[in-house]
């Protein structure tokens, strides 16, 4: 990935070319990103703003090692921006639901025959703390220590949270799956 | 609950794309210059940028000057550099160089046309680089001592001169001529005797040959006087002045590390040629090819780091002696040769460099080096015979062309 890297080496220098290059090869993937994570459309683009913009004002300073490495960061750096904004914005409450008896069934989701945007919808209509956590968990593969460090609070409550994010889901994704047949 | 459903979910949501948000790009961009303005000099829009190089490029010719005035036994003798207007006034310059042109960008690089730094006696308003022209500084540490007394003792050390390249600019001959102090945009101290050369007994040569000096033009067809007449007569003292160079390079970068770069080079050498009642000039026009295989060590930021190495071939394409006898102060006759002899002159260097990029196509680059002198196997005299090695700083700008791929 060598043309990756030499635009790197010219977005830190400043060329706009460059940056524009690596911002159209990244910011489809970016904006799906940030919007799994915070789920109105408005709030979405501000912080892609901001996340872009820091992105390039520090790419002069970032170590390219190989493939990948560039989407991995710019995509970590999205998802910090996503979580400080929920944090500070959506105050997710993670106290647990006990109102709702979730049906939890025996089989797992036929994810294959589902589409991606189906996927993405049903998460990003999960509750925020669910949806967070479901992110953290499933997606960025973060432990129960970790999620439970990030977002402030207890490892079982991040557990727990988990299992019913992924109940919910599955509920949802088998709902499509029902009304499609 | 099985897990696979949800390896599934996370391979499809890693490559997920959705539509970027409207009008995204024009506020990163916005923000970023923001950001870039609000950051400092790295970003400085392009005119400040510039006026910032020049800047950088007075302070460096008004402390060569002050090295070059600090200095004992220097004398300054005329100071008619001050008089011209143009921006290059080199006053002498040696050193076939080679334009070491470093650009990052894997596309062609040229660096046209060199504007010469200023003078020492040139205010601060000829360091104004324009944009669209290259400005190479260059200093040798030769010492050129213009002080003609006819004395042999070495000069002292530091004569740094600062290499200068015109392009398009006639009367830098007129400004040279007259010219003979060395400049000392220096930054490198190089101990060393002085140029002169030749005989220094001048003195008593003088009437034994006046016949020779006489007498040369007139047996054309006589195989000896022939070599005779085609130099200068042999007592003479010569005082050398550094090279004048003017170029054109192209660098092709095959990689992110590797260019090679060549072009074409013209390079001026002139000379005073003095003795107790003689003096005059001999100039020597050169043009050359260099060849110059450049790695780029690192990059951070706005800088690179680079290192060069490289041949210069050379070919004289002019040669010639004007010299004059002065009988009470009066001239009694001139004469004026060209040179038989044009020979080749090769030339090997090594050096590393430092390049600002300003912008993506202007970078500001120091680059120090070593030159090696070979040769040429003539009698004619030049600075190189009495100096073949030498190091050397290189000041400069650099310009990038074409589009990146």
């Amino acid at each position: 990935m060598d043309r990756e890297k030499e635009l790197v080496r010219l977005a830190g220098r400043g060329d706009s070319a460059a940056m524009r290059k690596i911002y159209d090869s990244n910011v489809g993937h970016l904006t799906a990103v940030c919007s799994r994570y915070i789920p109105n459309d408005e709030d979405v683009r501000d912080l892609l703003q901001e996340s872009f913009i820091k992105i390039f004002s520090s790419i002069g300073s970032f170590d390219y090692r190989g493939a990948g490495s560039l989407k991995a960061w710019m995509t970590r750096v999205v998802v910090n921006d996503s979580l400080r904004f929920i944090r500070q914005n959506l105050h997710v409450s993670f106290t647990e639901l006990t109102d709702v008896e979730l049906d939890i069934p025996d089989e797992e989701p036929e994810v294959d025959e589902l589409p991606s945007n189906v996927i993405f919808d049903c998460i990003r209509a999960l509750p925020d703390g669910y949806r967070t956590i479901f992110n953290l968990s499933v997606i960025e593969g973060r432990s129960h220590r970790e999620i439970a460090a990030i977002l402030n609070i207890k490892e079982n409550t991040s557990a727990s949270q988990l299992h019913r994010a992924k109940a919910m889901l599955a509920a949802k994704l088998r709902q499509y799956q029902s009304i499609k047949k | 609950m099985k897990d696979k459903w949800l390896k599934d979910i996370q391979n499809r949501m890693a490559d997920y794309e959705i539509a970027e948000p409207e009008g995204l790009w024009d506020a990163v961009e916005a923000g970023c210059k923001g950001a870039r303005r609000r950051r400092g000099i790295i970003f400085l829009p392009r005119v400040r940028r510039l006026a910032v190089a020049a800047a950088i490029m007075a302070l460096l010719s008004v402390g060569a000057l002050w090295l070059y005035v600090g200095s004992p036994d220097m004398s300054i003798p005329d100071a008619t550099i001050a008089a011209i207007p143009q921006p290059s006034t080199p006053a002498n310059n040696l050193q076939p160089e080679q334009n070491i042109d470093q650009s990052n960008s894997p596309s062609k690089t040229a660096v046209i046309g060199h504007v010469a730094a200023p003078s020492s006696a040139v205010p601060d308003e000829h360091t104004q680089v324009p944009a669209s022209q290259n400005v190479e500084i260059s200093e040798t540490s030769d010492s050129s001592n213009s002080s003609n007394d006819g004395s042999d003792f070495p000069n002292p050390p530091q004569t740094k001169s600062s290499r200068q390249k015109y392009y398009d600019n006639p009367s830098r001959y007129i400004a040279r001529k007259k010219s003979s102090s060395p400049l000392a945009l220096g930054v490198f101290a190089f101990g060393g005797s002085g140029i002169k050369s030749g005989n220094s007994r001048g003195r008593d040569m003088w009437s034994t040959s006046a016949d020779k000096f006489l007498g040369e033009g007139e047996n054309p067809d006589k195989e000896d006087t022939r070599v005779s007449r085609a130099l200068p007569p042999d007592y003479l003292d010569y005082s050398h002045h550094l090279p004048i160079r003017v170029g054109l390079t192209l660098k092709y970068d095959f990689n992110s590390r590797f260019a090679i770069e060549s072009g074409l080079s013209y390079t001026y050498l002139g000379s005073d040629i003095k003795s107790n009642h003689t003096s005059g000039e001999q100039s020597l026009h050169y043009i050359g090819i260099p060849l110059n295989l450049k790695y780029r060590i690192a990059s951070w930021r706005s800088f690179d780091l680079y290192a060069s190495a490289g041949v210069l071939a050379e070919k004289c394409v002019s040669a010639k002696y004007s010299i004059s006898r002065y009988v009470d102060g009066q001239i009694v006759e001139t004469k004026t040769e060209q040179l038989d002899d044009k020979p080749f002159q090769f030339s090997l260097n090594a050096g590393a460099g430092i390049q600002w990029n300003i912008s993506p196509a202007v970078g500001l680059y120091a680059e120090p080096g070593v030159s090696y002198y070979f040769d040429d196997n003539t009698q004619i005299k030049t600075i190189y015979k009495e100096r073949p090695l030498e190091f050397n700083l290189n000041l400069g700008l650099r310009f990038t062309l074409g589009s990146k791929n």
